[in-house]
């Protein structure tokens, strides 16, 4: 293949005029030449006049189209190509001298070598075909009969005229060059820029496969989820993407829902209603449907949202979901919609809701029987006929003592159940939260000091009124002392203070306990958690205090926070809203 | 708060009606009230109290909530039409939000104090002794 290539590549070189290699320009006039000489030796009209003249012009013909063959072969002297010509004009003369001289039929032969000559790039080869020609036409080596002064006439207006023809060749040939480089220039633009164009296509192409395998990727991906459904959406709300998971939880088909159906029509209105007015009717981007701008304001200000909603599906029933709102943004970085991917949580919310009724109904079976222990204990001990000895009495303390504690770990189940399903109530009315303080410092006290830690209270005596359940309140206040109390080892104190500012009231209770890592300090509120200084100390307790405290906190508008350091000690703060403040906002 | 009207009768007794279906409890109960000088008539149903001697003139009624067939609430209501007279305590391991409106209540468990507070509160015939 390559060599084929090669050959082809090497035979259009040699056809081409001005590279063409100096023994095929050479082999006319030598084929030519050889004819002359047969023709001498046939024809009886012609003869060699002078021998040697005619041997000498067949030698130089000879030597130069040896030497056109040379310089064929070895590329490198090609520039030396013109003296071949020059050498065959010389022989062409002393042949001609040796064949009759100025009689000598084969005159007409020069035209051979001095076009090769004239079609040389440049005005000097005219010159120099001229002056061949001069030297040609004369019979200089004087090998003929003397010349007379037609001879010399011929000697002078024969190369004029060869000289004329040469120049008319010469400028011809240049034109023609000029011709050629002008088409070779743009035959050459015209393969760079086709070559250009084959680059672009390939890379264009490369582009094209990219993107259909990131396409792909995408799509295989969004057919995969099958448990969620993904929508897209333009800005409007008009569906254009609906995956297979859409697809099983809303009783639609691709084809039944892109570009024909917007998704707040899979929304309960009454749903999007109450949101819009939430959010005080956002404008978005379409005024005509102010549910579509509250479901996707979070997602268009730029922060995706994770919401329950009710989708409804094609057969009318309701789902709940929980569904992660997200903006699509174009190459500019603008919005060009949403994209919508919901999660059924029916079963997980039932599941939970189940757990809770489930804890509740424990809670109340636990409750029967103990309230029956706690009943006898007390009976036994107020019996005034038969009163019991001091160490019967201890025991029975000891008993009361369990059975109450057992009490309270039931009550605090059942209320953390009630947290979880959202349904437990705040009886409220105006509380003044330094009562309540007093109530749970002094109520403390006796533990306190069976412990061995000091309760320093600082309460000034300016009301601290909040909106609230005085009960509620009163027991996340004693949980916290009780926690401060109960982690604080002998000799330390806890502090209570009460304080406020223009919005808010703190409560602040700072132990000298054992403290809680910083690790876990935002595990510290969920159900069941124990911090590892506690486990470790062997502080009892399962881990419900704690939350239930941040409920009731939370039930009320506030927040409770904490800061610890291990070794140190703890801080936590109940922030409540003020009762001023609570008013403003509600009127 | 519903305050009985002193009954001109010479019966000068605190009569009490108990309803409960643990019997545990309702012996406890009783305990309590008749250490506290009461006359104590105990059901452990709705409709065992109904038909009970207890029933014809109580000053007191103390009703559990959950109970089988015709429950507390049910009873509650009934009462208050049918003995308007009769003060009504509701007794029971439910929370406070759960029990029914405008009665006394006496959660569990229940104290031989609370007991006793509640008789000095609410009813101006019994005589602490």
């Amino acid at each position: 293949m390559g060599r084929g290539v090669n050959f082809l590549t090497r035979l259009v070189d040699t056809i081409r005029v001005d590279s063409a290699q100096p023994f095929l320009k050479q082999a006319p006039f030598a084929i030519a030449f050889t004819g002359a000489v047969v023709i001498v030796m046939v024809s009886p009209g012609v003869d060699f006049t002078v021998w040697a003249a005619a041997l000498l012009g067949m030698w130089g013909v000879l030597f130069a189209t040896a030497l056109s063959a040379l310089f064929t072969y070895v590329p490198t002297l090609a520039r030396l190509a013109i003296l071949i010509p020059i050498l065959d004009l010389l022989a062409l003369g002393a042949f001609r001298a040796g064949t009759g001289g100025s009689i000598s039929p084969f005159g007409s032969l020069l035209i051979l070598p001095i076009i090769w000559i004239a079609t040389q790039p440049g005005r000097k080869y005219i010159v120099i075909a001229g002056v061949g020609t001069a030297f040609a036409l004369t019979d200089i080596l004087g090998f003929g009969a003397p010349s007379t002064n037609g001879d010399l006439l011929r000697s002078i207006f024969a190369p004029t005229v060869f000289a004329i023809g040469a120049a008319i060749i010469n400028e011809v040939s240049r034109q023609s060059r000029v011709q050629l480089d002008a088409v070779r220039r743009l035959a050459e633009e015209r393969e760079v820029m086709l070559r250009g164009a084959e680059d672009y296509t390939q890379r264009l192409r490369e582009n094209e496969a990219q993107l259909r395998a990131a396409d792909k990727l995408t799509r295989s991906v969004l057919d995969a989820v099958t448990e969620q459904s993904v929508i897209g959406t333009d800005v409007t709300g008009r569906i254009d993407v609906w995956n297979p998971g859409a697809e099983r939880m809303l009783g639609l088909t691709p084809a039944q829902t892109q570009g024909q159906r917007f998704v707040y029509e899979f929304h309960v209105e009454a749903e999007l209603d109450d949101r819009s007015r939430e959010l005080n009717y956002p404008p978005g981007e379409t005024v005509l449907t102010p549910g579509f701008s509250a479901l996707v304001e979070s997602a268009r200000l730029g922060t995706p949202e994770v919401r329950p909603w009710t989708y409804v599906r094609a057969d009318g029933l309701q789902v709940t979901v929980e569904v992660a709102v997200t903006r699509r943004v174009n190459d500019a970085g603008d919005t060009a919609g949403y994209l919508f991917v919901a999660t059924d949580i029916t079963q997980a919310l039932e599941v939970s809701r189940l757990k809770d009724e489930f804890v509740g109904l424990i809670s109340h079976e636990l409750r029967t029987p103990l309230s029956s222990i706690l009943g006898y204990l007390e009976l036994m001990r107020d019996d005034a006929d038969e009163p019991l000895s001091d160490e019967q009495m201890m025991y029975l303390g000891i008993a009361e003592r369990n059975a109450h504690r057992l009490l309270r770990l039931v009550g605090d189940l059942l209320f953390t159940a009630q947290v979880g399903a959202n349904s437990f109530n705040i009886d409220e009315s105006d509380v003044d939260v330094l009562p309540l303080v007093r109530a749970s410092v002094e109520s403390a006290k006796p533990t306190a000091a069976a412990q061995g830690v000091l309760i320093e209270s600082q309460l000034d005596d300016q009301a601290a009124m909040v909106r609230g359940d005085a009960t509620r309140i009163g027991q996340a206040i004693d949980n916290l002392l009780s926690n401060a109390i109960k982690f604080t080892p002998r000799g330390g104190n806890v502090t209570i203070t009460v304080a406020d500012d223009d919005k808010n009231i703190f409560v602040r209770l700072t132990d000298t306990g054992m403290g809680i890592p910083a690790n876990e300090l935002d595990q510290l509120f969920s159900r069941f958690f124990r911090a590892s200084t506690a486990t470790r100390a062997a502080v009892p307790g399962v881990g419900l205090g704690l939350t239930i405290t941040k409920a009731i906190i939370d039930a009320h508008g506030g927040d409770l926070d904490v800061e610890s350091e291990v070794g140190v000690g703890t801080t936590f703060i109940v922030r409540l809203p003020k009762l001023s403040v609570v008013a403003a906002l509600s009127s | 708060m519903t305050i009985t009207a002193p009954t001109a009768v010479v019966d000068d007794r605190v009569h009490v009606l108990i309803v409960d279906d643990s019997e545990d409890q309702l012996l406890l109960l009783r305990t309590y009230f008749e250490r506290s000088g009461c006359d104590v008539e105990v059901a452990s149903t709705a409709e065992e109290a109904i038909a009970s001697h207890g029933y014809v003139n109580p000053d007191l009624a103390v009703i559990d909530l959950v109970l089988p067939g015709m429950d507390g609430w049910a009873l509650a209501s009934l009462m208050t039409v049918d003995k308007p007279d009769c003060v009504i305590a509701i007794t029971s391991v439910l929370d406070a939000e759960d029990y029914p409106a405008g009665h006394l209540s006496l959660p569990k468990p229940v104290t031989r104090a609370h007991v006793r507070q509640m008789l000095r509160e609410s009813i101006p015939k019994w005589v602490e002794g």
